[in-house]
């Protein structure tokens, strides 16, 4: 039990802690970075999580019989992967099509929209109480929150999905 | 032959943590790419702790090469079973995109009719006029839809891809 009251004994599962901490939010970006094909930033990311993994590792390994190490081991892991899903969500990096569907005032939208500065496209469809527009928009994810108020600004109703692209020919995309 | 059982005992061991340890890093993946915070945690969690035993069951016998070969047995069917495990829960929505040539309209009501919410768009394929239409639905839902897309339309090219609703709107539970 003389594990759990040495301040030695804290002081090294707070430090594994950390370590796990940083590696793997590094860890969660990386990957949500290799899914939107960004070599780069990918290499840099790993490289440096590689090298803190290799150090919190070896902290844990060199006291397998202190389960304060073990528990800060696992809790930091789980800790930095949920930080790094929120640093990503704060970075927004990436391309992002919204596909919004609107019973009538699928035409007001699209002005809206394109006053604002996006791009849109309509078309005409059919829906289960006769036409209603689906409107294509095409956006960096930074403005998906903003195209969203904009839209149910005019339309409360509207039906809105997103989906991560990747643009194949670099077209209009408002800053 | 006590010793012999003894070895095959911990391979086995540290085989059945790495399955362990693995399917739920597969599955907290799939949860990180949906943004599903507090599930990812507590997998996180639950996949450090049982990696930490297991690498030490590893490196605590490293002459034993039937714990290595357990070891990596155990990642690599961890890793099949974490995708199962995934598909067996299937959380999230698709967006089918479906094109029939002759009987869109019918496609669409025989939808309306099981309760999906389906747009149709008219478009022009190889031999003239076909529909393609659109419907987002659970994504446990996708083969239910897919069924019913057959039974009107054996021909009918269904695609389906994951998405996110940013608001919700209809979804047939």
């Amino acid at each position: 039990m003389e594990v759990f009251l040495s301040p030695q004994a804290w002081l090294s599962a707070g430090l594994i802690f950390g370590l796990r901490l940083s590696d793997m939010s590094l860890d969660t970006i990386r990957v949500l970075f290799v899914m939107r094909g960004k070599k780069a930033i990918a290499w840099v990311l790993g490289f440096f999580q590689a090298t803190i993994f290799v150090v919190a590792i070896t902290q844990v390994l060199q006291d397998l019989n202190n389960p304060v190490n073990i528990i800060g081991y696992a809790a930091g892991f789980a800790t930095g992967n949920v930080l790094g899903m929120t640093i990503e969500d704060w970075l927004a990096v990436g391309f992002i099509h919204l596909r919004i569907i609107s019973p009538r005032r699928g035409a007001a939208i699209a002005e809206r929209l394109r006053d604002e500065g996006f791009g849109v496209t309509e078309i005409p469809a059919r829906g289960k109480d006769g036409m209603v527009t689906m409107l294509n928009c095409s956006v960096k994810r930074k403005s998906v929150e903003q195209v969203r108020q904009m839209v149910n600004a005019v339309d409360e109703n509207a039906f809105i999905t997103r989906e991560d692209i990747r643009p194949v020919r670099r077209g209009f995309w408002r800053v | 032959m006590a010793g012999v059982f003894g070895l095959v005992q911990s391979a086995v061991l540290i085989f059945i943590l790495r399955v362990g340890d693995v399917s739920l890093a597969t599955v907290r993946v799939l949860m990180v790419v949906r943004g599903r915070k507090a599930l990812a945690w507590v997998l996180g969690f639950g996949q450090a702790l049982v990696f930490v035993v297991a690498l030490r069951a590893v490196l605590s016998d490293l002459g034993n090469w039937l714990n290595i070969l357990g070891y990596a047995a155990g990642f690599a069917t961890g890793n099949v079973v974490g995708m199962m495990i995934e598909e067996r829960i299937a959380l999230g929505h698709s967006h089918l995109r479906i094109i029939s040539s002759g009987r869109g309209a019918e496609v669409a009501e025989h939808l309306r009719g099981a309760g999906y919410a389906v747009t149709e768009i008219s478009g022009r394929g190889k031999d003239g006029t076909v529909t393609l239409l659109n419907c987002s639905v659970l994504r446990r839902r996708v083969m239910e839809v897919k069924d019913l897309v057959e039974e009107i339309d054996r021909q009918a090219m269904v695609t389906a891809e994951d998405i996110h609703p940013v608001r919700r709107g209809f979804w047939r539970a």
